[in-house]
């Protein structure tokens, strides 16, 4: 985004909506910082400039998976859609993606409201890489990775500045605690926070698979959270047993 | 991913505090899924949903009602939020009778969920568990402002415009509805409930906020 000087009045109306605190008063003078600025759209189209002075410019390759990571109207080139992540469970009813004895994570980095560079979810995702885990392919943060073994991004993202991504993999629920102290072990080396989302598929009596782990390791996940309420016409027969998706999935 | 959940608040706030969505998916029920939306965006305006909306058109504080359902385009995520557990469970047992093809996905307290899924007759499938938030947490906004800017998942509603709409209250120059309604419009979603917001400015101000005369 930058602000059309020969339009802009400076009344600074704009400034209070940027979700980084990218809008800057430099001597009376409003700008874009664009090295913070992750072209999620708001001050476009949410701050009312009177004079129609803030304008989306062109983005390169590199620029782009900052809207995408950070505009939910933009669409992902690798997934189709829109978002930083996956539908997940949303369609676990009829994907049968997490089943029972799974637990899928989502380390969604710089929410809320802080904002990330890609480098630390770089750093993340190789750390998580050395203990085996397995991205999910439609991922867009997956998308940008140069090797999905050690979880290496291309040098060239390192500095992009995105609202938030999300880091996602599906580990059987044994290896939940090895994923957890991995996350322990470098939240103190990134630059930013990240939001930690533990998805389980639930049993018949609605017994959380995952959760004893999570208590047992001194979390204390929120009371309110996501839940499948199982409408959904399913393509996967979960009472089959069976290990593979049905066919469309 | 997870943009309804990481709700932040106290329970007695967030028992006013419930989303609902809709998410076809590719493969199953991705095409031809627009009449179900349509339906889904037309029962919950039916049923007192405080705001909705989807990336095609935008949320309700916006756009009324009419034009997010009928922009709505198959595939996509419709999203509505609740006040009220009694308003969603009535939509909920709706959904339920109406035995729709798509998914549905409920965001609250699990004590709420509970009982809006017992009253429809379906059993909760899965669930996407907030765990917390690690790393600098010393660069988050403070626990109040974040009731405000969570309420969008996508992280839409800075925490200087809310900031500056509750001081804004402070001052008498607009109300707390007015207020809530100002955050509300960056969500596109629909998900930023503005009843919740309005209440929890309300209460911050001990009811004795609003424009001066």
């Amino acid at each position: 985004m930058i602000i059309n000087k020969e339009r802009c009045v400076n009344c600074k109306k704009c400034v209070p909506y940027c979700p980084v605190g990218a809008i800057e008063v430099h001597e009376r003078i409003v700008q874009i910082n664009t090295d913070e600025c992750v072209e999620c759209g708001v001050c476009f189209r949410s701050a009312n400039c009177p004079r129609g002075a803030i304008e989306q410019t062109e983005l390169d390759e590199i620029r782009i998976n900052r809207k995408i990571m950070s505009d939910p109207s933009a669409i992902s080139a690798k997934t189709k859609i829109g978002g930083r992540g996956t539908v997940e469970m949303k369609t676990n009813d009829i994907t049968g993606r997490f089943r029972m004895g799974y637990a899928g994570v989502g380390v969604e980095m710089g929410r809320p409201g802080v904002g990330t560079r890609l480098r630390d979810m770089e750093l993340v995702a190789m750390a998580l890489s050395k203990i085996g885990i397995r991205w999910e392919e439609d991922n867009p943060i997956t998308a940008l990775m140069l090797d999905t073994s050690t979880g290496k991004f291309r040098d060239e993202l390192l500095n992009e500045k995105v609202l938030s991504g999300i880091l996602e993999f599906t580990v059987k629920s044994e290896q939940l605690p090895q994923v957890l102290e991995t996350l322990r072990s470098v939240e103190d080396q990134i630059d930013t926070v990240f939001s930690l989302g533990v998805i389980s598929k639930l049993g018949d009596q609605l017994e959380d698979p995952n959760l004893d782990t999570l208590l047992s390791m001194g979390y204390q996940p929120y009371p309110n959270m996501k839940v499948n309420i199982g409408l959904g016409k399913p393509l996967f027969d979960f009472s089959s047993g069976s290990k593979e998706p049905m066919p469309g999935c | 991913m997870s943009h309804s959940s990481f709700r932040y608040g106290n329970i007695e706030s967030l028992q006013g505090d419930i989303c609902v969505m809709a998410h076809p998916q590719k493969g199953a029920n991705f095409e031809g899924s627009k009449p179900f939306l349509q339906w889904f965006f037309a029962t919950a305006n039916l049923c007192g949903a405080v705001n909705m909306g989807s990336i095609v058109t935008g949320n309700m504080v916006e756009h009324p009602p009419e034009e997010i359902i009928a922009n709505i385009k198959d595939g996509r995520g419709s999203f509505v939020v609740f006040d009220n557990k009694d308003k969603a469970a009535r939509f909920v047992k709706f959904l339920a009778e109406m035995d729709g093809p798509v998914s549905i996905v409920v965001t609250a307290l699990w004590d709420l969920v509970l009982p809006i899924c017992e009253q429809a007759g379906v059993k909760p499938h899965s669930v996407n568990r907030p765990v917390g938030i690690f790393g600098k947490t010393e660069y988050l906004a403070s626990e109040e402002i974040r009731q405000y800017t969570t309420m969008c998942g996508h992280g839409m509603v800075s925490s200087k415009l809310v900031e500056k709409l509750l001081a804004d209250v402070d001052k008498g120059l607009i109300t707390p509805r007015k207020a809530a309604l100002q955050m509300a419009r960056p969500c596109m979603c629909g998900f930023f409930n503005i009843t919740r917001a309005e209440n929890l400015i309300e209460h911050r101000c001990g009811g004795a906020c609003g424009e001066k005369e």
